[in-house]
């Protein structure tokens, strides 16, 4: 057994039995924090890397025990419902224990890596049988660079495989040291227009794209897997899927094209945050849409793997 | 997305599931009828009860009237309705519901009577104002009250039977009337009110209970009860198939000759040949039927004169077709089952038994997959037609028409221990899905089972069906060893009623008794006197000590498993005398002609004729309630000391009301059993470690080991709302967890559940349930993703986990969970690829999921 790694980092969740993420029964850990800001995003509680406050509205039964809970006057009853004032809120959980309805939440744990990787590895049984592992996602992973390299270093110690989903929007020093660490890179691309891509998400995406090739140079096309996600309106027209195809092809990748239709269901998620106003509704995909998309990435001598 | 598209039943199968499923279903009293007036003429005679027993089946054998449906292939109806349920009113199981509940003056009288007498016994304890209070406070934390309607069983929309009017004036004014006192339900009630086995307390509240229910179990205690169905068994049909009927009879006739038999034991092998030439005379009379019929109708196409061929030589003779082979098998449980009514008479291992009949069909071009597969649906839709009962009103709310309890077993190894699945188990998988009948299908798996049959179990799950029950081969073989079966009889083992497993044919009835796991830890708390929403009862166990007395917590655990001893004490106490009373007065020969042993032993089933017996307690009720009840007193009471333990059973006997603090900090308490969490793993395992060997510590009457159970089919939702709350935070008249369910499973997921249930020590049980119920997409609707389904459960079973029974959640289930969150827990659904609690989501997401799953 390796000592233990007493790197801390910000988790939002560990989710067991999670079959597409990767091959085989994995466990996937969702790291807080990432420096894009999709307007379809689903996972808006991962923003930003600290702990945060959730509440569900729903779950309310009105009875202001949180109110009068708080230590720091960071909630008011106002309106006939419960507003919080982020400034004010430590995060100090004192709502959490106060509700009998469990509508208050801490989202992220602030956990070590050996924390984390016991709690994964809880399923190496059903990894060994399926040839599984551990899948480390966000968020974006990157944002905690010395957490992720702990846990993935600890996993690895541990004979897990090891996969990484990223946006692939990180300092391009990052490669070398997640190549040596990381099983299969699981690579979100979202457009190939600079314009484009940095009116939807905020930034740019060459970096990402650099850090794309990069990967692909140093670990080799078995060992990363393109990622689409489709958000009708953005880019699942056919000259922004072709365009993408067109850049895997240019840069040597060939194999499978891991498609994931936006099923764009996050209000409730945006809600529970207090950015409801931030919500933006995206209609869903067709059937008939993803499989165009899907013929479109075969014909051009790719392997189309639809999600969802 | 479907990789293959629905397969669909053809018409015919269409309509005999629809015929089983729509409309009433019918009681026939011909049973009733011909069996009393047989009992009547031999009364006084100084017959044995084993002969006159044969004769009154012959009697009806002789007379009965035989359905024959245009759609049958397969042939024999126990009752002369398409749809029909026969009266066991010699053992009476049903005779209080009938008595009552066919007409509206009847329920009317009966209900009047039933809650005098409940009110009475209320007012004379002082318990009517306790009662009201509890029953609001259960009804505002949730619960759910009793109703009990007044509808008759014709009318109520739940489960209803029709009668006709003049067999209704039969059953009620004559035959019930004479077998009030006489049957076997009264009697063993007689005789467990004379034994002492139940507290003065408990003795009142059995009087004050309404009499109008089934009586498939008598209670012992709030802890304990004992079954009255001595059923769960499988006959021998391989000796059926192999020598016929005629042969059996014959085989039968120097036994009688044998030098040096005693008197019992004559009348034993007489009574079983007796049974031997009535179940010759129902098949014989039912050949007539159907040439008579042809004779009336005419034969355009053939297919009765094919029928006809098939029964008259079967099962008389050996069966020498699969078509055969069927009808053989299904004519022998037809007689049977009609000799004792919903008894829990199971097939075995079918794969295994009717394969050499298939191959050699094939073989010979006299049958095709497809043609087998039509038979094998019809047969499983059959053996699901025989499995229902005329239950009450007030059961019947927790029932369904069909009980899938008369399984099929598949699959498994051979007799030198290798993989012994053929072209029948994946054609039975099959038909199952394409059936659509809810007989239960269970498929050994062993470590040499091909990936490609679990892969079609998969895929078959994933697109709805939800009737397979998966047992974990080698270590239920273990079990078995563990209580006496030899290792060949253990590598033959087969499944019975729900989970529980058995030598087929050699192997007498088994009747579970239930073991109330929470109950028992109600009567801990309280020094040996118990509490329930209809008050308080004393004495009802030990006096294991004052609250104030546990200084620790071992100090608690010791008290509950001494607690847990004495009620398995009477338990068996119980169980041994309701078997002296079968065998006394109720023998079986029509089982025991059927069941090896019995004529080598000249003795009865009833007597411990067969080569093996069982019987059993079943520990429900739960162990996760139980558990998790443990863990936080152990948690909050001993370690953290945020709470005393009177203050506890306080707020447990006020349903947490005023007490919000305390029930929060219950529910927000991590860890409890079914995260895969190593604490609460360890203590359930322990648990089930301990009430299992105080339970295989006996001997039964039957001269059989008693072996440990974990099923507790509908008693969690039943007993649940007769419940108080309990101290792991389940709240008053609520359920218990199924089973070996956890109860409280909030984060680790499926994993998680499989790795606890995984930790219980599986092979000290003969049976467990553990339901999971996945969204088809946690399946997969891709092979890949059916690949790692089929791993899971490989992991599971590596683990040690004993059985899963998945079920796949239809969007009805999904609505209701919208309604009722908590008693759906365990729904797990994935979305945008991740696995997650369908409670757990926001409403949207719901919505979408169930939207998602209408085409499922």
């Amino acid at each position: 057994m390796t000592a233990p790694d007493a790197t801390t980092g910000v988790v939002f969740d560990v989710q067991p039995y999670a079959l597409y993420d990767g091959p085989g029964i994995r466990t996937t850990v969702f790291l807080k924090g990432c420096p894009l800001r999709c307007f379809w995003c689903h996972n808006p509680e991962s923003w930003q890397a600290p702990p945060q406050m959730g509440w569900t509205a729903a779950r309310c039964r009105g009875d202001g025990a949180c109110v009068r809970a708080c230590p720091n006057g960071a909630l008011a009853w106002r309106d006939g419902r419960m507003t919080r004032e982020p400034a004010a809120c430590l995060t100090c959980a004192s709502c959490v224990a106060a509700c009998p309805n469990f509508a208050h939440e801490r989202l992220g744990r602030r956990m070590t890596a050996t924390d984390v990787a016991a709690e994964a590895l809880a399923d190496r049984a059903f990894f060994e049988r399926s040839g599984g592992g551990v899948t480390v996602t966000g968020g974006e992973p990157t944002r905690q660079p010395r957490f992720l390299l702990a846990l993935l270093a600890r996993l690895r110690a541990q004979g897990c495989h090891t996969a990484l989903e990223s946006c692939g929007h990180f300092p391009t020093t990052l490669v070398e040291p997640l190549a040596a660490l990381v099983d299969l890179f699981l690579f979100d691309l979202k457009h190939i227009d600079p314009d484009a891509h940095r009116a939807a998400t905020g930034v740019d995406n060459r970096l990402i794209l650099n850090n794309f090739s990069a990967i692909l140079a140093r670990a080799g096309a078995q060992r990363v897997v393109p990622r689409i996600p489709l958000v009708p309106g953005f880019n699942t027209d056919d000259d922004t899927v072709l365009g993408l195809l067109a850049l895997l092809a240019d840069r040597g990748y060939r194999g499978e094209v891991h498609l994931m239709p936006h099923h764009g269901l996050a209000r409730g998620k945006y809600e529970r945050i207090g950015r409801g106003a931030d919500f933006r509704a995206v209609p869903a995909l067709s059937a008939a849409a993803l499989a165009r998309i899907c013929d479109l990435v075969d014909d051009r001598g790719f392997v189309a793997v639809p999600h969802g | 997305m479907n990789a293959t598209p629905p397969t669909h039943a053809c018409a015919r199968i269409q309509r005999i599931r629809d015929r089983y499923q729509r409309g009433a279903a019918q009681i026939s009293i011909e049973r009733a009828r011909y069996y009393t007036q047989s009992w009547q003429a031999t009364e006084g005679t100084g017959l044995a009860p084993a002969i006159r027993v044969a004769r009154a089946m012959a009697h009806v054998y002789a007379r009965m009237t035989h359905h024959l449906d245009p759609d049958d292939r397969i042939a024999g109806h126990w009752t002369e309705h398409p749809l029909g349920v026969p009266v066991d009113i010699e053992r009476g199981v049903f005779n209080g519901v009938l008595a009552a509940e066919l007409s509206r003056a009847t329920m009317a009288t009966q209900r009047v009577r039933a809650a005098t007498g409940s009110l009475w016994y209320l007012a004379r304890r002082g318990r009517l104002g306790a009662l009201l209070r509890d029953q609001r406070q259960a009804r505002r934390g949730g619960g759910a009250a009793l109703d009990l309607g007044l509808r008759t069983m014709s009318e109520r929309a739940v489960n209803p039977f029709d009668i006709d009017p003049g067999d209704r004036r039969e059953l009620t004014r004559e035959l019930l009337p004479y077998w009030r006192g006489r049957c076997m339900v009264d009697r063993l009630e007689r005789e467990m009110e004379h034994a002492g086995l139940r507290s003065e307390d408990m003795r009142e509240l059995a009087k004050a209970l309404p009499g109008n229910t089934s009586r498939q179990v008598m209670m012992l205690s709030t802890c304990a009860t004992v079954a009255t169905i001595q059923g769960h068994l499988i006959l021998d049909y391989d000796t059926v198939l192999r020598r016929g009927l005629d042969g059996m009879i014959a085989d039968l006739a120097p036994e009688l000759e044998r030098p040096g038999l005693s008197a019992p034991q004559r009348d034993a092998l007489t009574s079983f040949q007796i049974a031997l030439d009535g179940v010759r005379v129902f098949a014989t009379r039912l050949a007539r039927r159907i040439a008579d019929e042809i004779a009336a109708r005419g034969d355009p196409d053939g297919t009765l004169g094919a029928l006809l061929a098939t029964c008259t030589r079967v099962p008389r003779a050996p069966a020498t077709t699969l078509r055969e082979a069927v009808q053989s098998i299904w004519t022998v449980k037809t007689a049977v089952e009609l000799a004792h009514p919903i008894n829990l008479h199971c097939f075995g291992r079918l794969d295994q038994q009717l394969h050499p009949f298939y191959a050699a069909d094939l073989a010979a071009g006299r049958t095709t997959p497809a043609e087998a597969s039509e038979l094998l649906e019809e047969l499983l839709l059959k053996i699901m037609a025989q499995n229902l009962r005329p239950e009450s009103n007030v059961l019947s709310r927790f029932y369904h028409r069909f009980f899938g309890s008369s399984p099929v077993t598949l699959g498994g190894v051979d007799a030198e221990g290798r993989d012994a699945s053929n072209a029948l188990t994946e054609l039975f998988l099959r038909a199952a899905h394409t059936s659509r009948a809810i007989t239960n299908i269970s498929l050994r798996v062993a470590p040499d089972t091909p990936d490609a049959l679990l892969l079609t179990v998969a895929e078959l799950l994933a697109q709805g069906t939800s009737s397979f029950s998966l047992f974990n081969d080698p270590l239920n073989r273990d079990a078995m060893e563990r209580r006496g079966f030899a290792p060949e009889h253990a590598l033959d083992y087969a499944v019975m009623g729900c989970v529980e497993t058995t030598c087929p044919g050699r192997t007498g009835g088994m009747s579970a008794n239930a073991l109330l796991l929470a109950r028992v830890l109600d009567v801990t708390l309280r020094n040996g006197d118990a509490r329930t929403l209809a008050g308080p009862l004393r004495d009802e166990g030990l006096r294991t000590g004052e609250l104030a007395s546990f200084i620790d917590f071992e100090a608690l655990v010791q008290a509950f498993l001494a607690q847990a001893r004495h009620f398995v004490g009477r338990l068996v106490a119980g169980s041994n005398l309701r078997d002296r009373v079968f065998a006394g007065h109720l023998p079986a020969p029509h089982i025991s002609a059927f069941t090896l042993g019995c004529v080598a032993k000249a003795a009865d089933v009833t007597c411990g004729g067969g080569e093996y017996d069982l019987s059993g307690i079943s520990m429900i009720n739960s162990i996760a309630n139980l558990t998790d009840s443990l863990y936080v007193i152990k948690k909050l009471v001993f370690e953290q000391r945020r709470v005393d333990l009177p203050t506890l059973l306080a707020a447990v006997d006020a349903n947490f009301v005023g007490h919000a603090d305390l029930e929060h900090a219950i529910r927000a308490l991590p860890g409890k059993w079914g995260n895969g969490a190593a604490e609460t793993d360890a203590l359930a395992a322990r648990l089930m470690g301990e009430l299992s060997a105080m339970t295989t510590a006996h001997r039964s009457f039957k001269g059989g080991p008693f072996v440990t159970y974990a099923i507790s089919m509908t008693t969690h939702t039943i007993d649940g709302r007769l419940s108080l709350a309990s101290p792991d935070g389940r709240r008053a008249a609520t359920p218990y967890a199924a089973s070996a369910n956890p109860a409280n499973v909030e984060r680790a997921g499926i994993t998680g559940v499989l790795r606890s249930v995984a930790a219980l020590p599986g092979a000290e049980l003969m049976g467990c349930a553990v339901n999971a119920r996945f969204h088809p997409s946690a399946i997969g609707h891709h092979p890949a993703a059916r690949a790692r389904w089929v791993a899971l459960l490989r992991t599971y079973f590596e683990l040690g986990g004993p059985q899963l029974q998945p079920t796949v959640a239809s969007a009805e289930v999904l609505r209701a969970a919208r309604r009722q969150p908590e008693a759906h827990r365990d729904l797990i659904v994935k979305v945008g690829g991740y696995s997650t609690y369908f409670v757990d989501l926001g409403a949207e997401i719901q919505d979408e999921i169930i939207a998602r799953t209408e085409h499922v």
